[in-house]
């Protein structure tokens, strides 16, 4: 036996060492901060659902984060399987239930802007852009799936004289009796501004019925952006516009300013009868800076916040009616220069995600709203395990998703 | 098993002594790394703080403190790596060769052998694969080492404290030596091993059929290649980037490299049985 001590050396040593590696807590342990979400007051039930994603930096090492309650998930612990799949799913949750489900149909299907689910079917509607190669097209791929048979349908449509644009992309499907419409956002060749324009296709007979021009920005020069729907996916009738004049960063901005709030004006698009409704929106959601808290829109009603003397106001405002639903306001009430917000809207319930730091502080509130009562039903921080100060710094918040 | 197990010893021994030197020259070289690359930060904070009179604190306002990871991204981390693996490639060369051009042609006395010839290919395959993971382990070992001197010569106010496997997960060269799961090892090494059978196979063909052989056995990697990457290039040529759920792509990736090591080895066997001259 003696003759093999030389291998018998190498093997021990690499299974020894490997093993460990992969087995012993010393190796597979993180010294990065672990976070947790520590009430304050409300109840506590309520943020069992909750999860942050974030960025955790700290000089030269970065990586993702997610972090629940009492539970905090860097990128390089999660299996290898989870982390083989996010890329793909790009952490959009509702892709991934859809790819659960929908196995076939969501081959190859990834923009979540161009499905569109109801009841009894889930429709998709993305346009492919080749404009590489010298040659030039942009063409509709449309597929439509019944949820209660299994059949699917799928045909495409090339949009005619492709040299005038520059790239397509769809911002909004919906369906309507058998008609899919397709809102798109157009940049021209040559010329600034883009048109945003709608595509309507007879879902049975696989044709186009109609294309018209929602907005023309390529003619008026001014930005059309859409607000988002809560629920990109979920059947909805209306479209919000807000309407500005383009702002031109100036070059060399060394410290970057909060953006001014821009002089602008909200429109609302009826996908249904195909017009634009006369709403009007009151003065003070009108002067809202929309750039500093995103807005949506859920059905009827399109959500407003805005900060101002650490507090953040949410205005819930009936899109039909035009009248102010809801208001409520959140305290923040902490030391810091500088508030980064991230806000969603899920089941009546406003979340809330504040970092307020500076030079001397870092904090990071958490609140939930019930919109109906107007009233504060949960509040919390989170903590860290050590550092805290230096660990809640670090964190670059995403944004929250509720389960 | 025992003829295979023999020669498997008979060929790490006979490798041993450049093998042990290899481990050396990682150990050696990136301890004195680990020596230069902090005293050299030390010493600079210390200047920087003489001549701008700077605090500590100031010092790290301005420059930020030291990592490990400054070290890891260095030449004296990478490069003896580089040098070892380097020697490994080269070697899965030399253990086919030196049966030819040794003092006397071994490869008679090895073909003699009462032993299969699939004993003969794996024991150099395995040998080849052993030593790789032999350096690795010694990596494995030596980083945390590394990694307590490095916190011996820079005082803890001008250091970051990053545990040893957020480390390994920032770094490039050990993300794909030391993956941060299990699974992942399991994949980057299978992959490895049969890159080891599809060389083994190029030599063969080289070592049956000379000159003509060397035309077989390049042919034959570019085979091996545009099969494990035909998913990728069919998906782009059909223009149906995503068409595989990642898993479905994984699984066939797999499938293709068990049917390309299984042809190697099959091949290789039948070269080395009828084919291979002496």
């Amino acid at each position: 036996m003696n003759k093999y001590w030389k291998i018998s050396i190498i093997i021990a040593l690499t299974i020894m060492t490997i093993g460990a590696f992969y087995t012993h807590s010393a190796y597979s342990s993180t010294q990065l901060p672990q976070f947790h979400i520590k009430e304050e007051r409300g109840n506590s039930e309520l943020i069992k659902n909750v999860a942050i994603s974030a960025f955790y930096m700290v000089d030269s090492h970065g990586e993702g984060v997610s972090i629940e309650q009492n539970k905090t998930t860097y990128d390089s612990e999660k299996s290898f399987f989870e982390q083989f799949n996010r890329d793909y799913a790009r952490t959009d949750s509702t892709i991934k239930q859809l790819q659960k489900k929908y196995r076939n149909f969501m081959r190859g299907k990834l923009n979540i802007s161009s499905f569109y689910e109801d009841k009894q079917l889930l429709a998709f509607a993305d346009i492919d852009n080749n404009t590489g190669n010298g040659s030039r097209s942009f063409i509709f791929n449309i597929s439509v799936l019944n949820k209660k048979t299994g059949n699917s349908t799928s045909f495409k449509y090339e949009i005619p004289s492709p040299e005038k644009y520059n790239h397509i992309y769809v911002e909004d499907v919906q369906y309507f009796g058998k008609e899919l419409k397709v809102l798109t956002r157009s940049y021209q060749q040559n010329i600034g501004g883009q048109d945003v324009s709608k595509y309507i296709f007879d879902i049975p007979n696989e044709k186009l019925l109609s294309k018209e021009e929602v907005f023309a920005g390529s003619k008026t020069l001014l930005e059309y952006s859409l607000i988002p729907n809560i629920d990109p996916i979920q059947p909805s009738k209306y479209a919000v516009f807000s309407i500005s004049e383009p702002v031109y960063e100036p070059e060399e901005t060394e410290a970057p300013e909060p953006p001014k709030p821009k002089e602008k004006e909200l429109v609302v698009y009826d996908l249904e009868q195909n017009k634009k409704l006369d709403t009007i929106f009151p003065k003070e959601i009108q002067k809202i800076n929309t750039d500093a808290i995103q807005p949506y829109v859920d059905g009827s009603t399109a959500y407003f916040a805005e900060e101002a003397d650490q507090k953040v106001k949410l205005t819930a405002f009936n899109l039909e009616t035009g009248k102010i639903d809801n208001e409520i306001t959140l305290p923040i009430d902490l030391k810091g220069k500088y508030n980064e917000m991230r806000v969603v809207v899920k089941d009546g319930k406003f979340y809330l995600l504040v970092k307020n730091h500076d030079m001397q502080t870092a904090n990071v509130k958490i609140m939930i709203a019930d919109i109906k009562t107007e009233s504060i039903v949960f509040e919390g921080r989170l903590a860290a395990d050590k550092n805290m100060r230096q660990s809640l710094r670090s964190l670059e918040l995403y944004d929250i998703q509720i389960k | 098993m025992n003829h295979f197990f023999k020669l498997l010893n008979f060929e790490i021994n006979r490798f041993i002594k450049i093998y042990a030197s290899l481990l050396a020259i990682v150990i050696i070289i990136q301890t004195i790394g680990v020596a230069v690359v902090s005293n050299s930060f030390v010493n600079r904070a210390n200047e920087m703080m003489m001549e701008n009179r700077w605090t500590q604190e100031e010092f790290i306002k301005s420059n930020g403190k030291m990592s490990f990871s400054e070290f890891m991204n260095s030449f004296w981390f990478a490069g003896p790596i580089a040098i070892a693996a380097t020697a490994l490639i080269f070697y899965i060369f030399l253990i086919w060769y030196r049966e030819w051009y040794g003092k006397n042609t071994f490869i008679y006395r090895l073909l003699m052998l009462p032993a299969s010839r699939y004993s003969i290919y794996f024991a150099k395959a395995l040998a080849i694969f052993l030593m790789v993971l032999g350096l690795v382990g010694v990596q494995i070992l030596v980083l945390p080492l590394e990694n307590e001197l490095f916190k011996v010569i820079v005082p803890n106010a001008l250091r970051e404290v990053l545990a040893v496997k957020d480390l390994i997960y920032t770094n490039a060269i050990t993300m794909v030596l030391i993956p941060s799961t299990f699974t992942q090892f399991l994949l980057h090494y299978s992959a490895g091993l049969m890159a080891v059978f599809t060389l083994f196979t190029a030599i063969l063909m080289e070592r049956s059929y000379r000159f003509k052989g060397i035309i077989f056995g390049v042919l034959y990697c570019a085979a091996v290649l545009a099969l494990f990457s035909a998913p990728l290039f069919i998906a782009a040529m059909l223009d149906m980037g995503n068409m595989l759920y990642p898993m479905e792509f994984l699984m066939v990736e797999i499938v293709l490299g068990f049917i390309a090591s299984v042809c190697s080895i099959l091949i290789g066997h039948q070269l080395l049985t009828k084919k291979v001259s002496v």
